[in-house]
């Protein structure tokens, strides 16, 4: 008989198990189905975060639900001024006002819910947000284009005066808007599971998490 | 040449070999952004009384929860055992235990992401074996383990299974 009897057979089988086990948990694993699993924007009243950015500090409040452009969203007050967002478990969208000034007063160009995070983030995902229209100046058009690139470069652990965060994603902003001149913005932002933004690098400085809840 | 043709009988006398399909069900915040999947795969199992051993593999395919672009596949190894403690003529209820691994690949858009993980199997099953057919249908939970082993993250996703066989 292959086996001399049921214990026998039964101690083999477990015995083997428990050597794969020990084996395969002494080995190296990742991170996919915990990362699949956080949310890395959390939006719900009450919360609240507190960066340093220089000397300054700026803080974000959820301050709970309201309804802009017929819409359902979130307000969101950075240092007392308020954003707009809405989530979804599978993109966030920010509220994009753009203005020009024109003589006498300034002119709404842009008023719409751009989006800001496709979700979840996955490390390469690259994706954009555009709006394109045209502007009338007396008797000339220009063309006026707002483009939002934004690519999940890396997955980090990112340490800053709040903690040390694992599993962040790296999120490259390149903002570009295109109208009689061209302005091209860049910043970085680091997200954390259930945290959200804990770094932000702009052409400003490092804003930096020092607090949450 | 006696020898090994009893030797070999009596080897192939609990082998079993067969396919399985089935439906697993993410759990535990992967759910926020996946369905339910479908999984396709082979086993091979040696069973001597009441004590099966089995080698398994299978595949899953998690779909994103609306119409983007986004997928989790995961393709899974696993050695279990199980014991037959309800044992009829032609059919019993088993439970079982198992070890395996597992590689993930999560797709988005552009983005891909490729892990490794060990998991544990804790299975119970209905089992109808008559003549040289083995069928199975039962409820498989896997427990994911990802991590460092004295911190690990467990995510559990589980799994109704059935299992079709030929015994030799």
């Amino acid at each position: 008989m292959p086996f001399s009897g049921r214990k026998t057979g039964v101690m083999v089988a477990v015995s083997g198990l428990l050597l794969l086990l020990v084996g395969l948990i002494a080995g190296c694993s990742e991170r996919v189905l915990f990362r699949a699993g956080r949310n890395y924007f959390p939006l719900s009243a009450g919360r609240s975060w507190k960066y340093a950015l220089g000397n300054d500090t700026v803080y974000v409040e959820v301050r709970g639900d309201t309804a802009v452009l017929n819409r359902g969203c979130i307000q969101v007050d950075r240092n007392f001024a308020p954003e707009y967002y809405i989530t979804s478990p599978n993109e966030v969208r920010k509220l994009i006002v753009t203005t020009r000034p024109r003589p006498g007063g300034e002119d709404t160009v842009e008023f719409r819910f751009g989006l800001l995070y496709w979700l979840p983030p996955v490390l390469g995902n690259r994706y954009q947000d555009r709006f394109d229209t045209t502007l009338i100046s007396g008797p000339d058009t220009i063309a006026f284009t707002h483009l939002l690139d934004i690519r999940v470069g890396e997955i980090e652990t990112v340490t800053v005066p709040a903690g040390e965060f694992e599993d962040c994603y790296r999120l490259e902003f390149t903002e570009t808007i295109v109208s009689e001149d061209t302005t091209v913005i860049n910043w970085v932002e680091w997200l954390a599971p259930d945290v959200g933004v804990v770094k932000r690098s702009t052409g400003a400085g490092d804003e930096l998490l020092v607090e949450y809840r | 040449m006696v020898n090994l043709t009893v030797i070999l009988t009596l080897l192939c006398s609990g082998l079993d070999i067969g396919g399985r399909v089935g439906i697993a069900f993410p759990t535990g915040g992967v759910n926020r952004t996946l369905r339910s999947g479908t999984t396709i795969g082979l086993q091979a199992g040696y069973s001597l009384n009441r004590h099966r051993l089995e080698l398994g593999y299978s595949y899953f395919t998690f779909p994103g929860q609306v119409s983007v672009p986004y997928e989790l596949r995961v393709h899974d190894v696993a050695l279990a055992y199980d014991y037959e403690f309800l044992h009829r003529m032609n059919w019993g209820i088993s439970a079982g235990a198992g070890a395996g691994y597992s590689i993930l690949q999560r797709s988005f858009n552009t983005g891909r992401e490729t892990g490794r993980t060990p998991d544990i199997h804790l299975a119970m099953k209905v089992i109808q074996h008559e003549g040289k057919s083995r069928v199975s249908a039962g409820l498989d939970n896997i427990i994911f383990m990802e991590g460092r082993a004295d911190r690990p993250l467990l995510t559990y996703i589980p799994m109704l299974r059935v299992e079709v066989g030929y015994a030799f």
